[in-house]
């Protein structure tokens, strides 16, 4: 119904007839607009005729009509020809009375819809607003008034496609860029889950692109970045990307190839970075000192760093935290080369730092002496601000014969009277399954601040091997959780939270 | 200490007495207070008195001060329990709390509509 007959191709343009007669239906010079109105109307008021079978039925009668139009016996080859054009007419029009019809309906459930719905569109916009951008793509399907509500640039001002990563591809995020336009303040892209591989990724750097265009309009408005395990992804491409952000002040990126030659190229143009993250694949080349000096000087407004998996030696670290002066908080967990030997660097800052986290987790090197020197600066006063200290180890740390220590003899008493703030967590696990990095200590920390020190160190007995449930040593009673609302014993929390971790395992 | 009251009239003609210095949360109110262009009767023409009731009773519990003090954990506790209501009446609320120019209310309220609708809470109707 929707196209002309496909046998009858009209080979001449509607309304240029050179005959006289009914099929070519010719326009009378007076008949104008309100004619035509009235006609139709007049035709769509036989509404209430019987609409097939019967003798009076309007089926019947446009049977007849045609019948009569088109005699059975064609005459010339014109007169055939003007049958052709008049079908090919009639269905267009019964295919234009069928669309009208169809918008008829759409418009009016829009008008009910906006009668029936309570708010204004610009509350409904507001509210659009607030909605993660899988819940705002529902919304946006659920009637005309709601995909016009949704597809304010307002609405996509925070862009998260973290959530529905299997079900997005570069022209969607093209397409929601497009659409924030210099409303466009955060953007996440890709699959948070660390099970992730950048192979399963449908995202590749080029859905970043858009925020170049326009000489990086839309890009000098972004403010956060997060990128999950994107696929193809590297400082050289990633640099042209970040020098249309201007503005980026919280810059996350999971799964990027060997940036460390090039951290000071990827931060060149991005002067406001206050968050830096990046967790990389494989292991990286070594920092060369003038690429050091170059990313220091690209950020001078650094407050937390975190770069995980990285080949950062104690020499580099001291370097890189001499010249970010407003550091909080440092994650270089997974560092394989890190001794610790750089905590003597942070102590020239003294009660000035500003240091309020500092987490190593995992760092395979990590000396037992060289944290116990940083825990008695603590002592000492120094680094006032600082509020959470994470040495967990799956390997345990490495002692003074070059052995590795599960027990390792911290000064957590002194710790507890003196420096109640701080948080201080050393866990300390035989078994790499039993990583001690589910723990959500950073959220615990903002959370729960009477948590004050959580400290168990375990070591395998021969027995426990077999079972994969540690339970706590004899120094865990000194140095577990002391949580003031806790009424069991230290030693029984520990003896918990070790049967959880096995109920885990099951 | 007595302090200076004034009503509000809401669409369907009922009357609600409250504190000026309560009413004065709703910058429509305040500028109309300031301009001096009421007789302690200021009509709320598109707000049903069931609406206004809980408007109210949102000011009177955020109006804060030396003899109705609040700590903020308190007072979030309480506003998540105000929102308990249907998606209807929150979305009247809003209206209310748009025209009136209530903007702590209207952020609560889009807040709590956003929330229900990112948790699969909502239905749109």
């Amino acid at each position: 119904m929707d196209a002309p007959n496909p046998k009858r191709p009209c080979l001449v343009p509607l309304g240029t007839s050179s005959i006289e007669n009914p099929c070519s239906l010719p326009i009378a010079p007076d008949f104008n607009q309100s004619n035509i109105d009235l006609t139709i109307s007049s035709f769509l008021s036989l509404s209430d005729l019987p609409l097939f079978s019967l003798p009076l039925s309007i089926g019947c009668s446009f049977d007849r009509v045609l019948d009569n139009v088109i005699p059975s016996i064609a005459g010339t080859s014109r007169d055939e020809f003007d049958q052709d054009r008049f079908l090919d007419r009639t269905l267009q029009l019964a295919s234009l009375l069928y669309k009208s019809t169809k918008r008829c309906i759409r418009k009016r459930a829009t008008l009910q819809n906006s009668t029936s719905w309570p708010l204004l569109p610009e509350l409904t916009i507001k509210v659009f607003s607030m909605l993660d951008t899988k819940s705002l793509m529902q919304a946006s399907a659920c009637c005309t008034m709601f995909n016009k509500c949704a597809m304010d640039r307002v609405c996509y001002s925070h862009i998260d496609l973290t959530t529905a990563a299997e079900d997005v591809d570069n022209g969607v995020v093209c397409v929601m860029i497009h659409r924030a336009g210099k409303e466009l303040r955060s953007l996440k892209l890709g699959s948070i889950s660390s099970s992730a591989e950048p192979t399963t990724s449908l995202l590749t750097r080029s859905c970043l692109t858009p925020l170049t265009f326009n000489h990086g309009f839309t890009g000098g408005h972004l403010r956060s970045l997060h990128l999950y395990h994107l696929r193809m992804i590297d400082c050289g491409s990633l640099s042209p990307v970040l020098s249309a952000c201007l503005n980026l002040t919280d810059l996350k990126i999971v799964g990027l190839d060997n940036p460390l030659e090039q951290l000071g190229l990827l931060t060149r143009n991005c002067r406001l970075i206050e968050h830096l993250f990046i967790e990389i694949y494989g292991a990286a080349g070594l920092i060369t000192d003038s690429s050091l000096l170059e990313f220091a000087a690209n950020c001078p407004n650094l407050s937390s760093i975190s770069l995980l998996g990285f080949l950062l030696n104690d020499a580099i670290l001291q370097k890189l935290i001499k010249g970010f002066r407003r550091l909080k908080h440092i994650n270089l967990s997974s560092s394989p080369e890190i001794s610790g030997c750089f905590f003597r660097g942070l102590e020239l800052c003294g009660k000035d730092s500003p240091l309020e986290t500092l987490i190593l987790r995992d760092c395979y090197i990590l000396k037992e002496s060289e944290v116990l020197l940083f825990l008695n600066s603590l002592l000492a006063g120094d680094f006032k601000y600082i509020r959470l200290i994470d040495v967990s180890n799956v390997d345990g740390l490495v002692c003074d014969g070059g052995n590795r220590t599960f027990e390792p003899r911290f000064p957590i008493e002194e710790l507890k009277k003196q420096r109640s703030n701080v948080t201080f967590v050393a866990i300390f696990e035989s078994q790499s399954s039993l990583s001690s990095s589910r723990f959500p200590l950073e959220e615990l920390n903002k959370e729960r601040p009477g948590l004050t020190f959580v400290a168990e160190f375990r070591s395998p007995s021969p027995s426990e091997s077999d079972v994969r449930s540690p339970s706590p040593s004899s120094s865990s009673d000194s140095s577990s959780s002391s949580d003031s609302s806790s009424s069991s014993s230290s030693g029984e929390s520990s003896d918990e939270s070790g049967t959880e971790e096995e109920e885990d395992e099951d | 200490m007595s302090t200076k009251k004034i009503m509000l009239k809401s669409s369907d003609g009922k009357m609600f007495e409250i504190e000026e210095e309560t009413a004065r949360q709703c910058q429509t109110i305040a500028h109309m207070i300031e301009a001096e262009c009421t007789d302690n009767v200021i009509p709320v023409s598109n707000v049903t008195s069931e609406i206004l009731e809980m408007v109210i009773e949102y000011c009177n519990k955020h109006h804060v001060d030396a003899a109705n003090p609040c700590s903020d954990e308190d007072l979030k506790k309480w506003d998540k329990e105000f929102m308990e209501k249907d998606q209807y009446t929150i979305f009247h609320l809003m209206n209310a709390a748009y025209d009136l120019h209530i903007k702590s209310l209207l952020a609560l309220a889009y807040q709590t509509v956003a929330d229900m609708v990112n948790d699969n809470k909502w239905a749109f109707e």
